[in-house]
């Protein structure tokens, strides 16, 4: 191994199986030949200038736009994470910089976004869902028309950044997926609890309820 | 220190020696059961700053300090500590309680969110002295028998109120059940750290695990402020760890204090119902379960079937000596969940006690209120818990980590958002347990049975520290 | 004039409260990186995990990060005035992560078992003091200049950490296949069924 790295503790390290040894070749063909990939996975990051003077604005429209449940990236219903976050400059000021620091000529937004599936499609159910958001938000920026939806994808895509790595922990689970398995993991523990108050004829009709059959 | 005969001069690892003399006792080592009978005193400095210095300096002429006693066992010991607002109101200078850690500057009740003490145990229900500012100085008192705690209470008090114009804000008596037991009927107070060149005897089982399968000691640093922790030991330029400006800083450490009242009835309920499901054992085993030890305190680690025979005496060599992950990753002895499991994990966590090791502190509670009478099931209306009391040299790193992510949460363990089913969680939040093994038993969501009902971040300032708060020298 | 970028109070944990959603916190970092750093990183770091999927093991095994990305940013895409031209002298490093609370309590640990990985990473950026002692390296990755303050952080799921979605992952696994029996039990023997499953699923909780 090139880098020395601990050993991982409790000594059960799964000794990957023929299948997951597959599994994990096909990943691996499939994060060489597109780094933003992990799995199933899409990790997305533009970067746009903002228009000078018009900072505060930009920060005061992305104050207003809910974050929990109500966000409007829950309206994309497989997207896991995303953000926006505003960069003023490289140099901050701190002591982790060369002498000859480069300067940013204007601030920046970086938007990034993990998510299931295929860019393409992806960034057509982004504009498509959002369009309030993304008029509000880049009409801020420079080079951008936010309300054609076309020229928001050639502008998200000309400012995109491709990563160099990128890591998903459950690689295969989709948004949908992931919620599922959430929820079957609370009903399956509610019913272990309750299961010796219920006859057998219960607890399998109770079963069938929460978590059908296949 | 309770060791009377032991005559070499302490020292650390690499060779500094431990001020014991400067130390205030009962943090490194236990005054002993001996000293069954405490009582916590709160003082409010409502006679003014002067004032307050003045019984600063009078209190530390009294003070126990962890040097060997001289002949005989003394009567009574007198230790004294101080929160962030008693610092402000004995005039310490602004820049001077800057140099204080941020939670021990903030204090626990703005950190109560955070620690889980909300909805029945916010601090709106805690006694007012803990939400108002008004508690400055904690004064403890050990003594041998209650006759020799009434005489040292009487004079302190006096002194306190008439001498020097002050308010007793809280007073609360403490004292250990028989058999050392806690409300609960679990024996309690086993685990506590070994300390280089303190209490190395206890370095197998209240040590570091290592891969080796041996065990170290902890750095003194992570106890008292002013030597060399856990991370600065192996430090070229031997850095010291971050600690108040002198002359505070040396000797002294932070003091979690805590009041936790226990709903002991409807523990009892709750277990012996819970019993009538479980298949694997009698209801003396699901208590166990819960715990991980057995009322009398041996670990299921050793005696995962059932207690020893001969009451277990945690003083025995190895009696501690038990690990997690070599034949219980999946915790059919010792659920991962149980109490012993989650506040000292141990090797449990993985990656060589790395996620652990740094999260120990040194225990000194204390039950308070009646017991509650042998098989009663229903409350007598009377208030009974623990004085839950703590030493560290870093509230956040080591007590808060502890409250808040082993406690209060369980997903470092696999366990979700599972608390300690005895202590942990909001209220009405529901947290069940897993006991794992053969037959998995799922108890069923709970309340918990431990209501925080006051408590403050305390500062225990060396002998010299004390002093030097008394005369002004940091004012 | 546009606030400054670390404004806001600090959550309880030291998080700023822009980064944190539930359980879910988002880090945002920008280093900037010696020359040597670019073939270091796009030749050899970014490939090996690729190459030796285990070597990222330990950041699984750890369980704190549900996604992560690394980015070398050499260049940034003009788009017409009044954008000024910008030509970057150096690479700079962009990490983001979405990962659960706890961090900061295991800060510490952070230094003992990621900081090998982190040296492969942040060794070649300015400023990067190496991983233990600890306090410096705490400071280095505390420090608010470095680390960013998201204006709209949204996770699908913020209650549920990274262990939690993998246990559920394999519980599912497991009930899957009783699923496919449960047709051809009678109650008695589904109880059995459930038991098993029971068994089998319970560090899945």
């Amino acid at each position: 191994m090139l880098l020395k790295l601990p050993i991982p503790g409790p000594a059960d390290l799964p000794i990957p199986g023929p299948r997951a040894l597959g599994r994990q070749l096909i990943d691996t063909a499939t994060s060489i030949l597109d780094t933003n990939r992990a799995g199933q996975a899409y990790g997305f990051l533009a970067i746009t200038p903002i228009r000078p003077g018009q900072e505060a604005a930009l920060r005061a429209t992305l104050a207003k736009i809910d974050r929990r449940q109500t966000s409007p990236f829950a309206r994309i219903a497989r997207t896991h994470f995303a953000r926006w976050v505003v960069l003023e400059d490289f140099d901050t000021g701190a002591d982790f910089h060369p002498q000859d620091e480069d300067r940013l000529g204007c601030q920046y937004l970086i938007f990034s976004a993990c998510f299931d599936g295929d860019l393409d499609s992806w960034l057509d159910e982004l504009i498509d869902e959002l369009a309030p958001e993304i008029e509000a938000v880049w009409s801020h920026c420079i080079g951008v028309e936010p309300t054609a939806p076309a020229d928001v994808k050639r502008y998200l895509l000309h400012n995109q950044q491709d990563s160099g790595l990128f890591y998903s922990a459950y690689p295969h689970a989709t948004v949908p997926e992931v919620r599922r398995v959430l929820k079957a993991q609370r009903d399956l523990r509610a019913l272990a609890v309750r299961r010796h108050e219920l006859t057998p004829q219960e607890l399998r009709d109770e079963f069938l309820e929460h978590f059908g059959r296949r | 220190m309770t060791k009377t005969d032991d005559a070499r001069p302490a020292v650390t690892a690499d060779g500094t020696p431990i001020e014991l003399a400067d130390i205030q006792g009962d943090i490194l080592r236990a005054y002993g059961n001996a000293y069954d009978c405490t009582t916590y005193v709160w003082i409010g400095l409502t006679g003014g700053p002067q004032a307050g210095r003045d019984l600063v300096a009078r209190l530390a002429e009294e003070v126990t300090s962890a040097a060997p006693w001289g002949g005989g066992k003394p009567t009574h010991h007198v230790n004294v500590a101080v929160t962030a607002d008693g610092l402000r109101a004995l005039g310490v200078r602004p820049h001077v309680i800057d140099s204080f850690s941020h939670e021990f500057r903030q204090g626990m009740k703005d950190r109560a969110e955070r620690l889980g003490d909300v909805g029945r145990n916010d601090p709106e229900h805690w006694t007012t002295c803990f939400t108002d500012g008004s508690a400055h100085l904690l004064v403890t008192v050990n003594a041998l028998t209650p006759k020799r705690l009434d005489e040292a209470l009487a004079r302190l008090r006096s002194v306190i109120t008439e001498t020097h114009g002050h308010t007793i804000v809280d007073e609360q008596a403490a004292k250990m059940l028989p058999g050392s037991r806690e409300h609960f009927g679990y024996a309690d107070g086993f685990a506590q750290p070994a300390i280089e060149g303190v209490s190395e005897e206890k370095t197998r089982g209240g040590g570091v695990p290592q891969s080796s399968g041996r065990w170290r000691p902890l750095a003194l640093g992570e106890f008292i402020l002013g030597y060399p922790d856990e991370d600065t030991r192996d430090d070229r330029e031997r850095r010291l760890p971050s600690a108040p400006d002198a002359p505070l800083g040396r000797n002294g450490t932070y003091m979690v204090w805590r009041r936790l009242e226990q709903d002991v009835a409807r523990f009892r309920r709750t277990v012996s119902a819970a019993a009538e499901r479980y298949e694997c054992g009698d209801e003396a085993k699901l208590r166990a379960k819960i715990v991980g030890r057995w009322d009398d305190g041996a670990p299921l680690s050793h005696y995962p079937d059932a207690p020893p025979e001969d009451t277990f005496d945690g003083r025995i060599p190895g009696a501690n000596d038990f690990r997690f992950l070599d034949d219980d990753v999946l915790g059919a002895k010792c659920p991962i969940g149980a109490h012993v499991r989650r506040t000292n994990p141990r090797d449990a966590l993985g990656w060589d006690g790395a996620l652990s090791f740094r999260h120990r502190i040194i225990r000194r509670g204390m039950p308070y209120g009646p017991e509650l009478p042998k098989r009663a099931t229903q409350d007598d209306g009377q208030e009974r818990g623990l004085v839950f009391a703590c030493f560290n040299a870093s509230i956040s790193r080591q007590f808060e980590a502890i409250q808040v992510q082993w406690v209060t949460d369980g997903n470092v363990f696999g366990l979700g958002h599972d608390s300690d089913f005895l202590m942990g969680g909001e209220p009405g939040s529901g947290r069940s347990m897993v006991i794992q093994g053969e037959c998995p038993f799922y108890l069923a969501p709970q309340d918990p049975f431990v209501s925080t009902r006051g408590g403050a971040y305390l500062f225990v300032p060396g002998l010299d520290a004390l002093r030097a708060l008394g005369v002004g020298h940091v004012s | 004039m546009s606030p400054p970028v670390n404004a806001g109070p600090q959550t309880g944990t030291g998080t700023p409260p822009g980064n944190v959603n539930g359980q879910a916190i988002a880090i945002t970092v920008f280093s900037t990186v010696k020359r040597w750093g670019v073939p270091w990183l796009k030749a050899l770091v970014f490939n090996e995990p690729k190459l030796l999927p285990q070597t990222l093991l330990w950041l699984q095994k750890l369980s704190f990060i549900h996604f992560a990305r690394w980015t070398l940013v050499t260049e940034l895409p003009h788009n017409g005035a009044p954008q000024p031209r910008q030509k970057l002298r150096h690479p700079h490093l962009y990490f983001e992560s979405n990962f659960n609370g706890g961090w900061e309590e295991y800060i510490d640990a952070f230094s003992y078992v990621l900081g090998p990985g982190m040296t492969a990473f942040w060794g070649s950026s300015y400023g990067f003091p190496g991983p233990v002692p600890t306090a410096p390296f705490k400071a280095y990755i505390q420090t608010s200049d470095l680390t960013l303050v998201a204006s709209h952080f949204y996770a699908a799921y913020p209650e549920s950490t990274v262990t939690m979605i993998e246990q559920s992952l394999e519980l599912d696994g497991y009930l899957d296949e009783l699923r496919a029996k449960v047709d051809k039990l009678s109650p008695d023997e589904f109880v059995e069924a459930f038991d098993a499953l029971l068994a089998k699923g319970q560090r899945c909780f």
